[in-house]
């Protein structure tokens, strides 16, 4: 070991608190980035795994290939898995299955389209098939391979048309249940290629498809198209997952809020070890100056305080790192949503090491270019305690007392105080901006938001795919005889088209869905909801019984609070896509709303329109009930939860919602981003709450020699204890009080911008944070204070007069 | 009267092999008025003597009687509150409160009693020190022998009965140490104050009533000298001599004297 890291090995020890102090922040910080690196990880995972889900992990689907191709391609050197798929013209439809609808494919790799044997292997030979477990259980086949399968099914002939047959396959193999097929209702066949290729006949050419997934995920698109290009597949038979890549590629935008509350982190913590490092340089410069009488070079003293800086890094690096890690496995689950599961990467922990180390290096840069320029003659000179005064006189003829000495000892080292008070304030602006949004959210509003009434049922088949109405058939008056029940409110709703217009765009459209026509959703409301609705009217004057009984609708404004259509404009809505308006209803616009009181779930492209139940019976509209919502009275409240519940467990076509129940959900997830928030805050405040301790604690070491003689002429005890804690009450009201107006401030505006997006936020003023920042600043102060006091009290009034003498 | 009294002082530090006794078992008592100069080597004691004198420490055994209190008698409160009464504290290091100015540093031990100042008092004070002109001025643009006497006019400020000066001229040159000593000494006998020197300097020794050398913590010597005025010199029972012609009379080194046993000098001429 050279001389300089022994020196610097030395230097620490002399500082157990300074190296306490200084591991804690280093520690705190690195904590924190891992779990923030773990968490935006994870979030990205949970990302990409839905658009999996949706549109599956494949990179590029090559279309109609030829055996040659789909060789080349599955065996490409940049190809990390392949998958070769062919479509099969039978259309299996055996009575037992009901609705479940079956769709027969030859694939050759099913793990990449998230299949997987359970028994068996895949079809090799003609009379080969696989299938899911469930659907065997349906159609009453034992789940063996071997076993024999009659399917019924529908076939193309040569002429095009369509024929029943059916065909007996054995069971080569099962195929283990996926729970997204049982949910939607659907499963897959699997037969062999032979089999596959012989359904196909010239009407009906079968699609032959190889699925890729590279070994890069650099540059995807272009790896998918130059393959292409490569094995002579047209550019239009290339078709790229453009939703997965993206999701792999990242968003910077969605990145933005954690590299925000990173170098947050990162700030508040080098403060910290700036302001250690920086005090304690100014305590040993009576050592450097020795250092630099000696020979040592400006280098090597800039070498010894860096150092000292890797060294504690080392130390606390690694232990922050493990402490995120495990943090994380605690934390996250209690406030992400439910299905989010901690993916961790190892390229977080040395990114995290990377960056807390850089912003170490940066915070002792300056104090070891401080150390490093300290002349000897200079650094004998020096006292401690005077550093900073630069002020030659002041007026002033008071008694100084105790009061003002504290006061006056706050401004003796004006970088050292401003700087513990920034990072004080810091954290409590934060903690202040923070309550101030989550106090704001409302969750009642929220539920508000999303149901009416004690509990709603809300149809399933809104969109006319089939005629059922589950809501209808005389449930609505039986749930308004249900004792208890006071009032039960309805909408109806159908999804109707615009003719394209620009200004009718709500939502941002894909260039190929330009000039198309516009979905918009039209709500039908009883005289209930209808006078709901009419109180949000903002322009516009409606006749509740003339609006009944014309054609008339109120238009859902944009959220900039822009409608394209004014009141008296006429409106046309065609009741099919593309239509030519053969079936198209007409509306007066008589007025113009803000907000919608109840959202069925569906969000169009166009307008949003309000029209009476009336006028949806008059136009032949869907007159099927979307919702019904149920108000009860507050007595027989549970009796009439469960007798809703009763009936909506017999009946999955509707969805049963209690307002209670979803107000509890929104509660705990805002009381999981709650927990989040406040531990980050608390952490950061830590990081706080170390810059205090390390001021009072150097403010009181640095000052033993004045404090002994103040003490022998005649500072009591009780004095010296008040004296002290007067100081750090001047740093904790002075930061405490800075903490309250601008965090109340940015608070309101930040709430004022969450507000646009959450439209259920509502201020409320942040009392508590207020009182709680007051007293969490004073106690902390005051039980920093006494513990370093006490510690003082242990010397004698000479050992401390003596120092340095 | 005497105003300060040490009654068998001990202050031992360490123990078995390790026992240092830097005061040990030293009676003196001070009369009211006097100016004593604790002389001896670096380690003799006298240093602890001096903050024993003054209760900024405790001893190991024995008693210090100020104005017939035992001052080790008080708890540390009192012992604060009495200090900051009845003594003023001058050290080598001047140690005045950098956040303080002038005027602030001098009236320190006042503004801890909570009590206004005597404007026209400490005015008077500074002016005597010849610092009043710097009353704003913050210590940090003082040199040496001005923060000395800022120093001094805070020991004065409460008008104590007793100053003790830790080596007060130890980090001032020849000159404004000579200075400063006739200034102190100037301002005792105004305020008719008890003042006890430590010093190494002879010099300052030769400008005192009575000389006490300390060797290993005991009293090697205890000398009536010299008055200025000519009017009175103390022995260490108490009784006073008076020289006929206000001559200046020197004590002799330890070797010649004895404990208890008084040299004072005549004109020059050695009397037992």
């Amino acid at each position: 070991m050279n001389s300089v890291s022994n020196l610097a090995i030395k230097g620490l020890r002399s500082g157990k608190s300074r190296v306490i102090l200084t591991i804690l922040a280093i520690m705190l910080s690195t904590c924190l980035l891992t779990c923030i690196g773990i968490f935006s990880f994870s979030i990205r995972q949970m990302i990409i795994q839905q658009v999996i889900s949706q549109t599956g992990d494949v990179h590029a689907e090559y279309r109609n290939v030829t055996d040659e191709q789909a060789a080349v391609l599955k065996n490409h050197v940049k190809v990390e898995e392949a998958s070769e798929v062919m479509g099969c013209e039978i259309h299996p439809n055996p009575e037992k299955l009901g609705s479940i609808s079956l769709a027969a494919q030859y694939i050759d790799n099913i793990g990449m389209v998230g299949l997987s044997l359970t028994k068996g292997h895949m079809p090799e030979n003609k009379d080969e098939i696989v299938l899911e477990e469930w659907i065997l259980g349906k159609l009453g086949v034992t789940p063996e391979p071997g076993s024999t399968v009659m399917l019924p099914c529908s076939v193309y002939g040569a002429d095009g048309k369509e024929y029943k047959k059916e065909f007996t396959f054995k069971l080569s193999g099962v195929l283990k249940n996926s729970p997204v097929g049982v949910n939607w209702n659907s499963s897959v066949v699997l037969v062999s290629k032979e089999f596959a290729r012989e359904t196909a006949v010239a009407a009906k050419p079968s699609a032959h498809n190889v699925e890729v997934r590279f070994k890069s995920r650099f540059n995807i698109s272009s790896q998918a198209v130059e393959l292409g290009k490569s094995v002579g597949i047209m550019p239009e038979n290339i078709k790229l997952n453009n939703k997965y890549i993206t999701a792999l590629a990242g968003d910077g935008n969605s990145l933005m809020p954690y590299i925000l509350v990173a170098l947050v982190v990162l700030f508040a913590a080098g403060i910290v070890i700036y302001n250690i490092f920086n005090i304690s340089v100014a305590h040993r410069i009576r050592q450097f100056g020795l250092l630099a009488a000696v020979g040592a070079t400006r280098r090597q003293i800039r070498r010894l305080i860096l150092m000292e800086g890797l060294f504690l890094s080392v130390a606390a690096i690694p232990a922050g790192l493990l402490a995120g890690y495990f943090l994380s496995f605690f934390v996250i689950p209690s406030f992400a949503q439910e299905h989010l599961n901690i993916h961790v990467t190892p390229m977080i922990f040395p990114v995290a090491a990377a960056v807390s180390l850089i912003s170490i290096l940066i915070s002792i840069r300056k104090p070891s270019w401080m150390a490093s320029s300290i002349s000897p003659v200079d650094a004998i000179r020096y006292n401690a305690s005077e550093v900073t005064i630069r002020k030659t006189a002041r007026k002033g003829k008071k008694t100084a007392g105790v009061e003002r000495m504290a006061w006056l000892n706050l401004w003796r080292n004006r970088k050292r105080t401003i700087i513990t008070l920034l990072s004080l304030t810091m954290s409590g602006i934060l903690f202040m901006v923070i309550t101030s949004l989550l106090t704001s959210m409302n969750t009642q509003n929220l539920t508000d938001m999303y149901t009416t009434g004690d509990f709603q049922l809300t149809s399933n088949n809104l969109r006319q795919t089939s005629p059922s109405d589950p809501l209808g058939g005389g449930l609505l008056d039986s749930i308004r005889k249900i004792d208890g029940v006071k009032e039960a409110d309805t909408v109806m709703f159908q999804e109707l088209y615009l003719d394209y217009r620009e200004d009718c765009a709500y939502l941002p459209l894909r260039p190929e869905q330009e000039g198309m026509d516009l979905l918009c959703n039209v709500y039908g409301y009883d005289d209930a909801f209808m006078s709901r609705q009419l109180e949000n009217i903002t322009e516009g004057k409606v006749d509740p019984e003339k609006f009944k009984n014309t054609n008339s609708v109120l238009v859902l404004a944009n959220d900039d609070g822009y409608s394209p259509f004014k009141p008296g404009d006429k409106v046309k809505l065609k009741k099919s896509y593309g239509g030519d308006g053969q079936e198209a209803v007409e509306f007066t616009v008589s007025g113009i709303i803000r907000k919608n009181v109840t959202w069925i779930g569906f969000t169009g492209a166009g307008p949003t329109f309000v029209a009476h139940q009336e006028t949806f019976r008059r136009l032949g509209l869907d007159d099927r009930l979307a919702r019904i919502c149920v108000f009860s009275d507050e007595e027989k409240y549970d009796a009439v939860e469960s007798i809703l519940k009763g009936i909506s467990e017999k009946n999955l076509s509707f969805t049963y919602v209690s307002q209670k129940e979803t107000n509890e959900m929104y509660a705990k997830q805002v009381a999981g981003i709650r927990l989040a928030a406040l531990s980050l805050v608390g952490i950061i405040g830590l990081i706080g709450i170390l810059n205090l301790i390390n001021t009072v604690i150097t403010g009181i070491l640095s000052r033993k020699k004045e404090i002994g003689m103040l003490q022998a002429v005649g500072l009591s005890n009780r004095q010296l204890g008040r004296m002290l804690q007067l100081e750090g009450a001047y740093f904790s009201i002075v930061s405490a009080l800075i903490s309250v107006i601008a965090g109340t401030a940015l608070g309101y505006g930040f709430f004022k911008l969450f507000s646009q997006e959450a439209t259920y936020a509502e201020y409320v003023f942040p009392i508590w944070p207020i009182l709680f920042i007051l007293a969490a600043y004073t106690l902390i102060q005051a039980v920093i204070t006494f513990v370093v006091k006490n510690n003082l009290g242990r010397e004698s009034i000479i050992e401390r007069i003596r120092l340095n003498e | 009267m005497v105003i300060l009294e040490t009654k068998s002082l001990k202050k031992y530090y360490g123990r078995d092999d390790y026992l240092v006794k830097a005061v040990d078992d030293i009676s003196i008592s001070v009369e009211e008025g006097e100016f004593v100069a604790v002389v001896g080597t670096s380690g003799s004691g006298k240093s602890t003597l001096l903050h024993l004198m003054g209760g900024l420490d405790r001893p190991t055994a024995g008693a210090v009687i100020i104005e017939g209190r035992d001052i080790f008698r008080m708890n540390d409160e009192e012992l604060a509150i009495f200090r900051r009464r009845k003594i003023g504290f001058v050290f080598q290091a001047y140690n005045l409160v950098p956040v303080l100015n002038v005027w602030e540093n001098v009236t320190l031990p006042l503004g801890l009693d909570g009590m206004e100042a005597d404007e026209g008092y400490i005015g008077e004070l500074m002016d005597n020190l010849n610092i009043h002109q710097k009353k704003d001025c913050l210590p940090n643009v003082l040199s040496g022998g001005q923060q000395q006497r800022v120093a001094i006019a805070r020991a004065l400020s409460t008008k104590p009965s007793i100053i003790l000066a830790d080596e007060p001229t130890g980090n001032l040159d020849s000159k404004t140490g000579e200075e400063m000593m006739a200034l102190m000494r100037k301002s005792v006998m105004k305020y008719h104050q008890t003042l006890v020197v430590i010093t190494h300097d002879e010099k300052i020794a030769q400008v005192a009533d009575r000389v006490i050398r300390i060797e290993d913590g005991r009293v090697a010597a205890d000398g009536i000298r010299t008055v200025l005025d000519g009017s009175r010199m103390a022995t260490p029972d108490g009784s006073r001599m008076v020289t006929p012609d206000g001559s200046r009379m020197t004590v002799s080194g330890g070797s010649r004297t004895e404990v208890g046993n008084v040299s004072a000098v005549k004109g020059g001429a050695e009397i037992e």
